[in-house]
């Protein structure tokens, strides 16, 4: 272990510490462009240059081993001077815009001018200018003011895997930018670049021109839009949020960001409910009321039936903790219902009779232990759209040379190396695990199989991902067992490695903690009796068994639940619903009780390893809406039973009761829920739930894969105007040879038929996608109605 | 996301295919990159002695990278061709030991005899003039390049005599 002096300071390193890791573990800051401690090294900015003694010259500290007995002077007579040298070089070719310039106030060159630049410029001849480039929806482009420092180079290539940035041409022509006729950038991380830049070159485009640095109050909060939970830092002024950076955090996201995190915000204030509404009592359309009325009308309908007509369903999404607690308090402890549940998309409640833990739901695998899986199982997991900061974990994976390996329907566009692709029908995927635990034996079976089972063989730390598609698979359970089992198996479910990982949406995490499910109450503990799940209180409000539904925080725009709501209406069941966004079928429910997004109150978000963490309310909602527990505290009010909290630490105490990962003391601990505990392989037996086989293709029957488009799948981001942007055309994805069948050349528009409902899109001829399967984005095919029970069986016309 | 763009690129010649596999025989095939820059020049000679963003983004395919790492190696070196060039590429030294041999009486001989300025092509797309630096030829200065062959000793007359009797 290398001792050195750094500013008389003396410190021991690992070896190969560079001398700025050094000094910054000593909190002594050397100026820096090019260096990040996420990237790799590139000392092409010359900015950190040190004296060590008995080197003549000043060195890079950032590309410096340590030694033992250096003597390291950081802010010597020559250190200055040096830094003084290239800054001039530096600003010799930058323009002095800083007055109309974004960056202005949060620029390092600026600040290293002011501290180390001489005060004129030497500089007579002309300045080189660059031309600006479109970037697309998300950074904005001055290039005039790029420094060359490589970063977001560095970044696109290495971090996000999108090579989409380069250094064209040379010497002082060298100029940083895309290729000719490139696109917008096709990165989901894209608005790090904005962040990495030292310098004003790379810009949000949303932020342009918006406000100034010094001027926004920062908020540190917790991003909602996926169950990662990055850190972030919320920028606001004058109750509105202008901007949203990441925050530093091992852990998790490390020092990145996607662009839905960042952009997704700016949906929270279109389209929001603003005042309380109700049908009235005479019939007609929605009428505004106050508070006290529409609350005394939700007590009078779930009061006019029995406790057992009454059942709700909350959305996984945009929901914290206290409102999902208070959700499952108010209907089983006030109403004294069972049947409440938010899994609206699963297909498959088989696992509802031996209740799911913990450690059977979420990742067991920390985020940061990802990177050290030596071989990766996606099983119907496309994870750089639904956790794209636990892709950047995967990456890293397989770039330290880990196999990764990958079951579904379709190809995955994952930026991930070395991926085998095995593309089964759906339907398949339990089958071919099957041979995969068959192979791990006898070594014997399909190539495919053989292979899986030879690399689980070969990896000490193998790591499955089961995803959404498996997740909301009708067989979801099987798939969940035989992927336990293979583990078992290759002995990965040990305390020492746990491999099992199941991927969660939103705070679906914290809605199963805090027991909005019906078979277990918060903390998981046992019930009495079970309740009825999201499919069939929705089945059961569609016949009218089910006399009062009411809804929390739904995706009001979700095919599934539009659906199934309209047949409800029908039924003559009392629709209440409770949330921010409004939507046509929201004009259509009885009663409509305005709360908060994310950002506008206190949130308790639990991600998908488990931990939980708190954001603050960094801007107040629309004046009459609510915080959504209050909603339901205020409501208890009209029953005998009253909710037993008044204030936001009598909630957070009663939620730590039930689930001591809530409790107040362990959450401000920051305290990390060890996720390894699943403990033993696999008790139960492999076989669950009904089979759904793959259907024989003879027909002209096809099956259809809805995802949902990355950018625009919560309410929220489907109001921002950059997610709109940003999201691709809407097409469907068909195979080679299913195109050929049908004569579709690649571009054509078809038209899609499924239980009389029809959707006319554009196709793309996609080799890898299985003949027989179409793949579609969610928001292209919502007319046809959204899956129930299996696949969607359509058939296609060409136009 | 991913762009959906289904472009018509060029396509390497049997021939050039060939040599492509003699190509990539001269690297380890760990380092099959390495082969960028000659299939690069090939791609040059295949596509009209110019390599345009659609020859890039076939070469990028064909290496297995992505197009901005292609780019990058194009636009570095500067006998690549970014934009179209004529028939006849004609590059005159103006390095050092031509310039001492009066090479700008050359260029000059140049743009008149071929109506165009350094760094035009022709209007009828026959000629291409450019300066470039120095060709390895300092013995028999002042030289230049038309295509694949030097020209060297030259004076302003015999330089205006090699254009004419370029087929």
């Amino acid at each position: 272990m290398p001792t050195l002096i750094i500013d008389d300071r003396e410190i021991t390193v690992k070896p190969g510490t560079t001398i700025m890791e050094a000094a910054r573990s000593l909190g002594i800051e050397i100026p820096h462009f090019c260096y990040h401690p996420s990237l790799s090294i590139a000392g092409n900015c010359r900015m950190c240059m040190v004296e060590v003694e008995k080197m003549p010259k000043p060195v890079i500290s950032c590309a410096m081993p340590v030694n033992d007995g250096m003597v390291v002077r950081t802010n010597s007579e020559m250190v200055v001077k040096a830094r003084r040298g290239v800054m001039e070089f530096l600003l010799i070719n930058h323009p002095l815009d800083c007055p109309v310039c974004d960056q202005g106030g949060e620029c390092k060159l600026q600040d290293y001018a002011v501290k180390y630049g001489p005060d004129r410029s030497r500089f007579q001849d002309k300045k080189r200018t660059v031309p600006n480039y479109d970037l697309g929806p998300v950074i904005e482009t001055e290039m005039n003011r790029c420094i060359h420092c490589t970063r977001c180079i560095r970044f696109s290539t290495e971090v996000a895997g999108v090579e989409e940035m380069g250094a064209i041409f040379r010497g002082d022509h060298m100029k940083v930018g895309p290729c000719p006729g490139h696109g917008p950038l096709t990165s989901v991380l894209a608005g790090n670049l904005a962040e990495l830049c030292p310098v004003g070159a790379l810009n949000l485009k949303p932020f342009h021109f918006q406000a100034r640095g010094w001027e926004l109050s920062k908020t540190e909060g917790i991003c909602e839009h996926c169950a990662v939970g990055c850190h972030i830092r919320v920028d606001s002024m004058e109750n509105r949020i202008y901007r949203i950076m990441s925050r530093q955090c091992s852990s998790i996201n490390l020092d990145w960001l996607c662009d839905k995190g960042r952009f997704a915000f700016e949906g929270m204030t279109e389209g929001r409910l603003q005042v309380p509404m109700m049908v009235p009592e005479s019939g007609g359309p929605q009428v505004e009321v106050t508070w006290n009325q529409a609350l005394d009308r939700v007590a009078a309908l779930i009061q006019g039936v029995a406790p057992e007509e009454v059942a709700g369903l909350a959305g996984s999404w945009g929901q914290g903790g206290e409102e999902l607690y208070a959700f499952q308090d108010f209907l089983r402890h006030v109403v004294g219902t069972p049947h409440l549940d938010h899994r609206l998309l699963r297909k498959d409640f088989s696992p509802d009779s031996i209740p799911l833990l913990r450690a059977d739901l979420m990742l067991n695998t920390p985020l940061q232990d990802m990177e050290r899986a030596d071989a990766v199982f996606l099983i119907g997991a496309g994870p750089r759209f639904e956790m794209p900061l636990l892709n950047l974990r995967l990456r890293k994976a397989s770039l330290n040379g880990a196999s990764v390996w990958s079951l579904g329907p379709r190809h995955l566009l994952s930026k991930l190396e070395n991926l085998e692709e095995a593309i089964v029908l759906p339907g398949e995927e339990a089958d071919f695990l099957r041979k995969v635990l068959n192979a791990m034996t006898t070594r014997r079976g399909p190539k495919a199989a053989v292979a899986w089972a030879n690399a689980l063989r070969k990896a000490q730390r193998p790591v499955f991902l089961l995803g959404r598609f498996a997740v909301n698979h009708p067989n979801a359970e099987t798939l969940r067992r035989l992927v336990l089992a293979v583990l078992g198996k290759a002995e990965a479910v040990e305390p020492g490695w746990n491999g099992y990982n199941r991927m969660i949406s939103g705070n679906g995490a914290g809605a199963h903690d805090l027991g909005v499910v019906p078979q277990r109450g918060p903390g998981y503990t046992k019930l009495g009796r079970r309740g009825m799940n999201a499919r069939e209180i929705f089945e059961q409000s569609a016949l009218g068994k089910i006399k009062v539904l009411f809804l929390m925080g739904l995706d009001m725009e979700s095919d599934t639940v539009v659906e199934y709501l309209a047949a409800a209406a029908q039924a003559g069941t009392k629709i209440i619903f409770q949330g921010a966004f409004h939507s046509a079928a929201v004009d259509k429910v009885d009663v409509v009780l305005p709360g908060l997004v994310h950002g506008e109150k206190f949130s308790t978000l639990t991600n998908c390893e488990g931990r939980v963490q708190r954001s603050g309310r960094v801007v107040h909602g629309p004046i009459m809406a609510k915080e959504d527990w209050r909603i339901l505290r205020a409501l208890s009010q009209r029953f005998p039973q009253e909710l037993p909290y008044d204030n936001l630490q009598e909630l957070w105490e009663a939620m730590g009761r039930e689930d001591r990962h809530y409790d107040p003391a362990v959450v401000d601990s920051g305290e990390i829920p060890k996720a390894c505990d699943h403990g033993v392989g696999l008790t139960e037996g492999l076989e669950c739930g009904a089979e759904v086989d793959a259907e024989e293709n003879e027909t002209d029957r096809l099956v259809l894969i809805l995802e949902p488009s990355f950018y625009r799948d919560t309410p929220m981001s489907r109001r921002s105007s950059t997610m709109t942007k940003l999201d691709g055309v809407e097409v469907l994805r068909i195979s080679g040879k299913e195109a050929k069948k049908h004569k579709i050349v690649a571009g054509d528009r078809v038209c899609i038929e499924c239980n009389g409902h029809r959707v006319e899109v554009r196709t793309v001829v996609d080799e890898r996608v299985k003949g027989g399967v179409l793949l579609g984005t969610r928001e292209a095919m919502r007319e046809l109605g959204g899956e129930k029970d299996g696949f969607l069986q359509v058939t296609l016309k060409v136009l | 996301m991913e762009p959906e763009i289904q472009k018509n690129l060029p396509r390497f010649s049997p021939e050039a295919l060939e040599k492509t596999e003699k190509i990539f025989k001269r690297y380890p095939p760990e380092y099959r990159e390495a082969a960028l820059m000659p299939i690069l020049h090939l791609a040059q000679r295949e596509f009209g002695g110019w390599l345009s963003a659609e020859v890039i983004e076939y070469v990028a395919g064909f290496m297995n990278l992505s197009p901005i790492r292609v780019y990058e190696v194009a636009s570095f070196y500067t006998m690549y061709n970014l934009k179209q060039v004529g028939r006849y590429h004609v590059q005159v030294c103006t390095n050092i030991s031509c310039w001492l041999c009066d090479s700008d009486s050359i260029v000059k001989a140049l743009e008149k005899c071929l109506k165009i300025s350094v760094g035009q092509t022709s209007e009828d797309g026959r000629f291409t003039l450019a300066e470039v630096e120095c060709l390895g030829a300092c013995v028999n200065a002042p030289m230049l390049q038309i295509n694949d062959d030097y020209h060297e000793h030259l004076t302003p007359e015999k330089v205006v005599g090699i254009i004419g009797q370029l087929p």
